[in-house]
């Protein structure tokens, strides 16, 4: 199910970030701080803010959707952050938490504490000046990708019911979409999270559930999405 | 009468006003002319510069001759050498040999340099020019290169070029003290212990006095007696030598009291000259350790023709050189916290504690970054220290590409003013990478593993040369689907624009970037193919 209503954890440097990021994209983002002083900052830039403390008070999350819900920890300290992280898991089994880490040992730990995905401060500053010295055309194409601004996008597409695509070969499906859009991987609605690249599994025949990940203009994908359906 | 000494000396005197004045145009004439100049840079690099790069293969080329050389003299004791190696072992080495000494004489100094000066300076201060003294001078730096130990080595090696003296084919031996021109670690070595030799002298001379005295004391104890073996001076002295060094054969021993009392008192003295000398030379290794081993990461350094520079190892930094160093690449990190750069160290990397901001840093290195470095990445503390470290590269530099990661989202201008291409804010990444993964996350995964550093499938670029334009004219050509890749897109050198995922019928020109999708097997089979790929007519 789509996420509808995001809650980071947390003002820092980071958090704010992601706020400022994550804002336009969703119906409903609130922060969620541990003193006055932070609600207060979050206020002025017109976000809904709510104090907490790590306690086992979570009464008013009993009531929202799981499903279209994300939490974000993002607390600037990292014990505090994955005591966040476990209380979260520990409360809402089937919600999608995610950890914003500062070093190795911190998204390890985050990891243990039931967070589905990690991103690292470090690595991921590491990893894209790495691809700006190594491969400065695919970080181009990457930042294009998640420029909001520019329609160059990825789309994950679950194949519905009663999709034309069902039965079809990737190959094919690929192949016909190739003037349009490029079908970059299929996620096997068997395999869960397997990824089968376009390339490798060609011969992967489509089913009911199996998600695409596409990569193609805006326009382009919204009209295969519509000519599939 | 009285006029004719006058004449004599004003004679003499216009003859060596002239004589000075051609060796002084000489000197100038020799200092303008590029070929002569030239060709003694050349020595002097292959004989003196430890930069040089081809100073390595002229060594090396020295050593196979030493080594040879040395080989057939240990072949002549027992076996007949053919005369065409005789004639190399006694002619050829030794004249190569002869060549090297006087090419080292005429590029130790520059004489008609040391001329001018003279001469200039005498002009300057109006005197006559002193051509005696300024002979002298250059003489003298001549002279102390003959009178030094290496020059010295390099003659004795020579000697047995006039093998007709028998006793001089033994100089041969002396080439092999010549190797340590060639080898540089053997030149540390000299180096270290001429630290010590204050030390090293001291304990040679009570050595020498304990050998002489006891050598005198052993001679007066034992020469009269019958059964002593110990006859002459020379034998006592032998004794001397073999005891105090604790080697101690047994083939000659004091047989008296006397004798063996002296004996007693050599052996302790032998103990103690041993274990100083061992400490001495212990000692000068561990105080010149780091030395030894900064100087040798700096030579290492300057002989690097491509790296990436690290200013600054913070935690970023440490992640950044970690990956680029498996990748194969060389990384160079600079930092002025002694603590972080032993880290480097322990990481292999070429680590080096020194400010990156300072100018005199590069010059002491000896780099020159613009050929040498691919990129540099600022990656200190603070945007204040990125900002000036920009600026002192960008003072050395104007094309070098410069990335830096972003302290206060305040700064970016400032550090784009300073000539920073690529620039990071860390916040900013992990902000854009919540949100595509909030809402994308199987998209976001999928990039995510292309992009990973050990996955079996990899994004890459392959930029298009000589040989791919000559067999590939447009996309179709390529059959990228038929080696089951995908290719996302070109970046058009011409055009300057990325292409994505681009038509059969775009042409493919050399210098152009193609970005392909696949997995690793694949792609390195498919590089093969397209630099093989016959244009279809």
């Amino acid at each position: 199910m789509k996420t509808h209503d995001v809650k980071v954890f947390g003002y820092g440097e980071f958090a704010r970030e992601i706020v400022q990021q994550v804002n336009e994209a969703y119906r409903s983002v609130s922060v969620y701080t541990l003193d006055e002083v932070s609600a207060e900052e979050v206020r002025k830039v017109g976000s809904e803010v709510h104090l907490f403390d790590l306690g086992d008070n979570w009464d008013e999350f009993k009531e929202i959707c799981m499903e279209e819900t994300l939490f974000i920890c993002a607390l600037d300290d990292d014990a505090s952050n994955v005591f966040l992280a476990i209380s979260l898991r520990d409360q809402f089994p089937d919600s999608r938490i995610i950890g914003i880490a500062s070093t190795h040992e911190h998204a390890s730990k985050l990891r243990l504490a039931g967070v589905h995905k990690v991103i690292s401060k470090l690595q991921a500053t590491a990893d894209i000046l790495i691809e700006v010295l190594e491969k400065p055309v695919v970080t181009h194409v990457v930042q294009d990708i998640l420029d909001e601004e520019t329609s160059l996008k990825t789309m994950q597409m679950v194949i519905e019911k009663e999709s034309t695509l069902i039965g079809q070969k990737l190959d094919t499906v690929a192949h016909d979409a190739q003037e349009s859009i490029i079908v970059l991987a299929v996620v096997d609605s068997k395999m869960d999270t397997h990824f089968v690249f376009t390339a490798r599994g060609y011969r992967h025949q489509l089913e009911e559930g199996d998600i695409l990940v596409i990569i193609g203009y805006d326009e382009e994908l919204e009209r295969f999405k519509r000519s599939v359906t | 009468m009285s006029e004719e000494p006058h004449h004599s000396s004003s004679y003499r005197k216009r003859y060596v006003g002239v004589f000075a004045r051609l060796i002084v145009s000489f000197a100038y004439f020799l200092e303008t002319f590029t070929l002569y100049q030239k060709t003694k840079k050349l020595f002097y690099n292959l004989l003196e510069n430890q930069n040089y790069p081809y100073k390595r293969y002229f060594d090396i080329f020295m050593m196979v001759l030493i080594f040879s050389s040395v080989f057939i003299l240990i072949r002549e004791v027992r076996h007949t050498v053919n005369d065409f190696w005789a004639m190399f072992n006694d002619y050829i080495i030794s004249v190569i040999f002869l060549m090297e000494y006087v090419l080292r004489f005429w590029v130790i100094s520059d004489s008609s340099a040391i001329i001018i000066k003279q001469y200039e300076k005498d002009e300057l201060l109006q005197r006559e020019f002193r051509l005696g003294r300024a002979v002298f001078k250059a003489l003298l730096v001549k002279w102390q290169f003959v009178t030094s130990l290496p020059a010295i080595i390099d003659l004795l090696a020579i000697m047995p070029f006039f093998h007709e003296l028998r006793l001089l084919r033994l100089f041969i031996l002396f080439r092999v003290f010549k190797i340590f021109r060639y080898t540089q670690n053997m030149q540390y070595f000299g180096k270290i212990l001429s630290h010590k030799k204050f030390e090293l002298l001291t304990l040679l001379t009570f050595a020498s006095i304990v050998v002489f005295v006891s050598s005198i004391l052993i001679y007066v104890m034992e020469a009269n007696n019958p059964n002593s073996p110990i006859n002459s001076l020379f034998d006592a002295f032998y004794w001397s030598i073999v005891t105090i060094s604790t080697v101690g054969y047994g083939d000659v021993t004091p047989i008296t009291q006397e004798g063996q009392s002296v004996a007693v008192l050599v052996i302790i003295a032998g103990v103690a000259v041993l274990s100083f000398a061992t400490s001495i030379v212990v000692t000068a290794f561990t105080e010149r350790m780091e030395e030894i081993r900064e100087n040798k990461m700096l030579s290492d350094v300057k002989k690097l023709k491509h790296f990436y520079l690290i200013c600054g190892y913070g935690d970023v930094a440490k992640q950044i050189a970690s990956k680029l160093h498996r990748k194969g690449r060389n990384v160079v990190v600079l930092d002025t916290d002694e603590v972080r750069i032993a880290a480097a160290k322990e990481n292999q990397l070429y680590a080096l504690a020194m400010d990156p901001a300072a100018l005199s840093t590069y010059q002491s290195i000896g780099v020159d970054l613009s050929q040498q470095a691919s990129a540099v990445l600022l990656l200190r503390d603070s945007d204040v220290l990125n900002v000036y470290t920009a600026l002192t590269i960008r003072h050395m530099t104007q094309t070098i590409k410069l990335l830096s990661i972003l302290h206060d989202k305040g700064n970016r201008r400032k550090l784009q003013l300073s000539g920073v291409h690529n620039i990071v804010y860390a916040q900013e990444i992990v902000g854009i990478l919540s949100r595509e993964y909030s809402g994308k996350p199987i998209a976001f995964e999928t990039m995510n593993l292309l992009r990973a550093e050990n996955s079996s499938t990899d994004m890459i670029e392959i930029v298009v040369d000589e040989l791919i334009a000559k067999g590939v004219a447009c996309v179709g050509d390529l059959e990228v689907r038929k080696h089951r890749l995908i290719l996302i897109g070109i970046s058009k050198i011409d055009e300057e624009a990325f292409l994505f995922n681009p038509d059969k019928d775009v042409e493919v020109h050399k210098g152009d970037i193609l970005v392909v999708v696949g997995e690793i097997s694949m792609l390195n089979e498919f590089r093969l193919h397209i630099h093989k790929h016959k244009r279809s007519s």
